[in-house]
């Protein structure tokens, strides 16, 4: 079997020059972890499903190049005195992949689809603030909101769907549209090939037609092969590629690599819902065990964090001082906690402490960081055991049953960086089962505030009160690369979805 | 009754009885679990009320079998839950088997050609061709196919570089379906885990047992051809040897399948698996093994159909 | 010729036994090995004979501690797969009749599933413990084990031995584990034995590779030591080649074990 490879040079040349083909008018290839399974922003639950809505789909905003909300499916938009209500007026130039006109119908059907209980839309919650949509003329849409908004267009970014695919506005998961996706974007998606791959083209009739005449997105499960894929010339973008190989692609003249800040931050979650952990005491202590960078720099590099916001962020309190690495400091917390250290490892009442740490396993290096870790903790006398879950179990432990002690993970946030639900006690991802009176009182605040240094304040002090609370131990956030062939031109890559831009790129 | 159709009729008793075993089997994997199978499923709790009709929870686990086996038999081998949600099992399938087949039917006949041509040529050999060949052959498929891609890969880029050749269409591997990634994915299916090997060797010995035989012994003595005498012998071991392959072949094409990114039933097994989409992987599972019994029940009856002997009853 | 495969192969399988001993002795800690400063260091630097991993452990002891990893998962599958393969075969061959046709039946379906979907099955359901791998390949491997068995018994039955060995009152228990199986079948079973260990071995690195379930971290095994290194570009080419040269010998050996029994068995 072997011998096969070791034909001689000519031959092979010979042989392989038979095979070959030129390059055909093109498409730009990119490459994704896992295939997206339902293609309909309704149901999105992945970034890879998210990345391609944003190609076939639009949303009355967007950002523009500055990261700054611009109209994108809307025209303008005026909001009332009292701040309640507004009345958004739509772009009369747009259609439909399908080439039906766009209305204000569609922009109420989305928002009532996304409300309905019947569809169970994972991004309910994106419309939650807004009461009612109702449509004043053929392009003109009213919005009533149930609290005063200080900047609303903000939050319109969702994407809109065409009422004419869908029969009511409880829409089901297995409804065909997922296969068959109508949007107003600039790509529309043409077919799914047998390989798995899924084809868009350059939707011709887009009043800002695209540069790019076609792009494909092609499943690569395997990591492993993705930058080499980019090397090779089999790819042309790579959304994100992985620190190990950053060296590689950027000694090749034919790759670019594109840095991007996104809004994420990994965290160790503690579960306060019982156990030794409940205490902040053992919290903090363990804060002072975990050296950040230390377990930073195999994976990657990026800056720590002291809190739930990334540095570049307005909200970030650059007071708040990160925990000293400090056995000292650790031991004496853990003692006034009442535990004493026996033969080297922390002991109460004849029990050793001990901690679980559980990681999601598509989580990219989480692998290197808890055995990391685990070192770290075991060298400083306490007892750790590992917990690396798939998805399902994730989703049964983690979330369901609550069972477990800490958490390996990362939050991701678009431009909002809106952490109510993870820190308010009444959050929908809180699950670590964080409860603070003062904390739920500043996401009010910053929530309800009109004036955004208000809002901002607020959030400097939430900043600092979890700090100090210790629910999380605050790693770090990474830089991010994206790379590209160096034939793909006039690139600016979104730091969250990625393609928002893509109607500027061309190829060569 | 004659003793043809006597036997045909046990046989094919003996296939149905095989597949609803295996069907069983797999059942039970699930039923017997600790603690509640729609936990298992990541959005099990949504979807909690409908499966707990649909899968009869309230049963005792021999009905709910019955009523799974009751589907089958209907052609109703449920919907996915979390692969591809609302798909039905069979239609996933369908769309999926295509490839596969290609694949097995190759490395099935790669397989049993190389082993058999290697047999013929070191039959009366030292025993060191054999344990070459078994040596060779001995590496789990998926670090044969991965070894084989970056080789090939890094060989053709090197070429490229060097200027020596333009990128040949099926480069790189194993993005681009092509003849080549196929022909490659053929050949590790057929080779790997020491595949080779094993046909090798009992080729060897089924040809060594012949050889010596006495009906041979009497032809070659007689001048009488001895090539087509010793392939109609052989053929009914052969024929069994193929259909004890195909279990560890369909094995070998789930990993294989996920290697080289191909998109067939393999990957589609596993990735039910992963997502614990439990309809689709009962139903995959359930398909190989009914597959495995075709394979054997269509060897039977052709060894039946070559070698009349077989026909009288035991 | 074969007779160098057998002592290479024993070499081999010697070899892993001693690891595993040392392994079980102690002297590494798998969790405290992690090192920075050592990250891919080359074979030789750092103090290290292999150089070391990803996280800068040493490749070296974790090839040894990795054949805790299969030693003792494939020790117990082969016990399964020899308690029930044995068992059926024995019962199916010696009994004959009805007894025969259904543990036929039986042992038939259960091999129409393919042992590598019948692990996967079971560690998807079960969880990935090494517990659930032993247990899974033993069941899945049994019908090969019963059916070999049941052909050599059910072959040997009539023979004279037997019918005097009755005749002379001796148990049919005793005929059948003394007489028929000790004395006909135990190279028969010691080879199928070897090939459940080399299964286990394939079936682990294959999962572990494929993507998480096989052997969890931070305990070693060859499986996720490939997974971890493969694909890393400029990383410690020892890390790569050592789990897979090991997998390739040890898998090897436990062919070429198998083999050397059947040549000496025949001969």
């Amino acid at each position: 079997m072997q011998s096969i490879l070791r034909i001689r040079p000519v031959g092979l040349a010979l042989a392989l020059a038979v095979t070959s083909a030129p390059a055909a008018a093109d498409p730009l290839r990119y490459a994704e972890d896992q295939a997206p399974g339902i293609v309909n922003p309704l149901f999105t639950s992945t970034m890879s499903e998210a990345r391609l809505g944003e190609l076939v789909f639009e949303g009355l905003y967007t950002d523009d190049l500055d990261l700054r909300t611009a109209p994108d499916l809307a025209e303008s938009a005026e909001l009332s005195v009292d701040r309640t209500e507004l009345v958004i007026r739509l772009r009369k130039d747009v259609s439909w992949h399908d080439g039906e006109p766009f209305t204000a119908d569609d922009v109420v059907f989305t928002i009532q689809a996304m409300k309905d209980q019947g569809t169970a839309s994972t991004e309910a919650g994106r419309v939650a603030w807004i009461d009612s949509a109702e449509v004043v003329d053929s392009h003109t849409v009213r919005l009533r909101f149930g609290r005063p908004e200080a900047s609303p267009e903000d939050k319109l970014f969702f994407k809109i769907l065409p009422k004419h695919r869908f029969d009511g506005t409880a829409v089901k998961r297995t409804d065909p549209f997922r296969n068959k996706p109508v949007g107003t974007g600039p790509f529309a998606l043409d077919r799914y090939n047998d390989d798995g791959s899924i084809t868009l083209r350059r939707y011709e009739q887009h009043r800002d037609a695209a540069g790019l005449p076609e792009i494909v997105m092609r499943e690569v499960s395997d990591k492993n092969y993705q930058a080499k894929l980019l090397l090779y010339e089999s790819l042309e973008a790579l959304v994100r590629v992985l620190p190990r190989d950053l060296a590689m692609l950027d000694k090749d003249r034919g790759v670019e690599l594109y840095p991007y800040q996104t809004n994420s931050w990994w965290y160790l979650g503690f579960n306060l819902n019982g156990g030794p952990w409940a205490d902040p005491r053992v919290r903090q202590a363990i804060g002072h065990m975990v050296d950040k960078e230390a377990l930073l720099a195999p994976i990657g590099t990026g800056d720590t964090v002291t809190g739930p916001f990334v540095p570049s962020s307005p909200f970030y309190n650059h007071e708040v001082k990160a925990r000293a690495v400090s056995a000292g400091q650790a031991s004496a917390l853990l003692e006034e906690a009442g535990y004493k250290k026996v033969e080297g490892v922390w002991t109460r009442a004849g029990k050793p402490l001990t901690l679980r740490i559980s990681a999601h396993k598509s989580l990219e290096s989480a692998q290197e960081v808890v055995i990391n870790l685990q070192s770290q903790l075991q060298r400083q006398g306490l007892t750790v055991e590992v917990d690396f879950m798939d998805e399902a179990s994730w989703r049964g432990k983690v979330w369901r049953d609550r069972d477990f002690d800490v958490v390996l993970s990362q939050w991701s946030f678009d431009r909002n960086e809106d952490v109510r639900e993870q820190f308010h006690s009444q959050g929908s991802r809180n699950f670590t089962g964080y409860a603070s009176a003062e904390t739920d009182k500043l996401l009010d605040e910053a929530r309800d505030a009109i004036d955004p240094q208000q809002k901002k304040a607020a959030l400097r002090k939430l900043h600092a009160q979890v700090h100090d609370d210790a629910p999380m131990v605050f790693l770090w956030t990474l830089d991010s690369y994206s790379a590209m062939r160096t034939r793909v031109d006039d690139v600016v890559v979104h730091p969250f979805y990625f393609f928002t831009w893509a109607d500027d790129w061309t190829l060569d | 009754m004659s003793g043809l159709l006597r036997a045909v009729l046990l046989r094919a008793a003996a296939f149905l009885a095989t597949v609803v075993g295996a069907a069983v089997i797999v059942q039970l994997l699930l039923w017997a679990a600790p603690g509640d199978p729609i936990d298992l499923l990541p959005n099990g709790d949504e979807l909690r009320p409908v499966l707990e009709v649909e899968w009869g929870l309230d049963l005792p686990v021999p009905l709910r079998i019955a009523r799974w086996l009751g589907h089958a038999a209907r052609g109703d081998l449920g919907t996915s839950l979390s692969v591809r949600p609302g798909a039905s099992v069979l239609e996933l399938l369908g769309g999926s088997v295509g490839s596969s087949a290609l694949l097995l039917l190759g490395a099935m006949v790669a397989g049993m050609g190389g082993g058999l041509a290697l047999a013929a040529l070191t039959a009366r050999g030292r025993g060191l061709a054999r344990a070459v060949v078994q040596v060779l052959s001995v590496p789990p498929v998926f670090l044969m196919a991965y070894l084989a891609v970056v080789g090939i890969n890094a060989t053709v880029w090197a070429l490229v570089q060097a200027g020596h050749i333009a990128p040949p269409s099926w480069f790189a591997l194993p993005a681009e379906p092509s003849a080549v990634r196929t022909a490659l994915a053929v050949c590790v299916l057929a080779f790997g885990s020491g595949a080779l090997g094993e046909i090798h060797v009992a080729c060897e010995q089924e040809l060594q047992r012949l050889r010596q035989a006495p009906f041979v012994t009497a032809a070659r003595a007689r001048g009488a051809p001895v090539a087509g005498l010793l392939f109609r012998n052989l053929a009914p071991s052969l024929l069994s040897l193929a259909a004890a392959r195909l279990p560890l072949l369909l094995g070998g094409l789930v990993v294989l399948e996920r290697v080289l990114l191909l998109d067939g039933a393999g990957s589609l097994l596993w990735q039910a698996c992963t997502q614990r989409d439990a309809p689709l992987a009962m139903g995959i599972a359930v398909c190989a093994a009914s597959l495995v019994a075709a394979g054997g029940l269509l060897a039977d009856l052709l060894r039946l159909w070559i070698d009349p002997r077989l026909r009288r009853p035991a | 010729m074969s007779r160098w495969v057998g002592r290479l192969s024993a070499v081999v399988l010697l070899a892993v036994l001693v690891a595993w001993g040392v392994a079980l002795l102690g002297g590494y800690d798998v969790v405290a090995d992690v090192d920075n400063a050592r990250i891919s260091a080359r074979p030789g630097t750092a103090g290290l004979l292999l150089g070391a991993d990803r996280l800068g452990r040493s490749v070296g002891w974790r090839l040894v501690e990795a054949s805790r990893a299969f030693v003792l998962p494939g020790l117990a599958a082969a016990f399964v797969a020899g308690v029930l393969g044995v068992g059926a075969g024995a019962l199916a061959g010696y009994r004959g009749g009805a007894i025969d046709v259904l543990l036929r039946q039986a042992w038939r379906s259960l091999a129409a599933v393919p042992r590598f979907v019948l692990v996967l099955l079971a560690c998807t359901i079960y969880g990935a413990e090494p517990a659930v791998l032993a247990v899974s390949c033993g069941v899945a491997y049994a019908p090969v084990i019963a059916e070999a068995v049941a052909s050599r018994i059910a072959a040997l039955h009539q023979h004279g031995f037997v019918l005097a060995s009755r005749a002379h009152g001796v148990s049919a228990a005793r005929t059948l584990v003394v007489h028929l199986l000790w004395a006909n079948c135990r190279a028969l079973v010691a080879r199928h034995l070897l090939h459940v260990l080399a299964f286990v071995v394939v079936v682990e690195t294959s999962l572990s590779y494929l993507g998480g379930f096989g052997i969890e971290e931070p305990q070693p095994s060859w499986g996720n030591m490939l997974a971890l290194e493969l694909g890393t570009p400029d990383g410690n080419p020892a890390a790569v080649l050592g789990p897979a040269l090991c997998l390739w010998a040890v898998v090897a050996a436990t062919l070429g074990a198998a083999s050397r029994l059947r040549e000496a068995g025949r001969a």
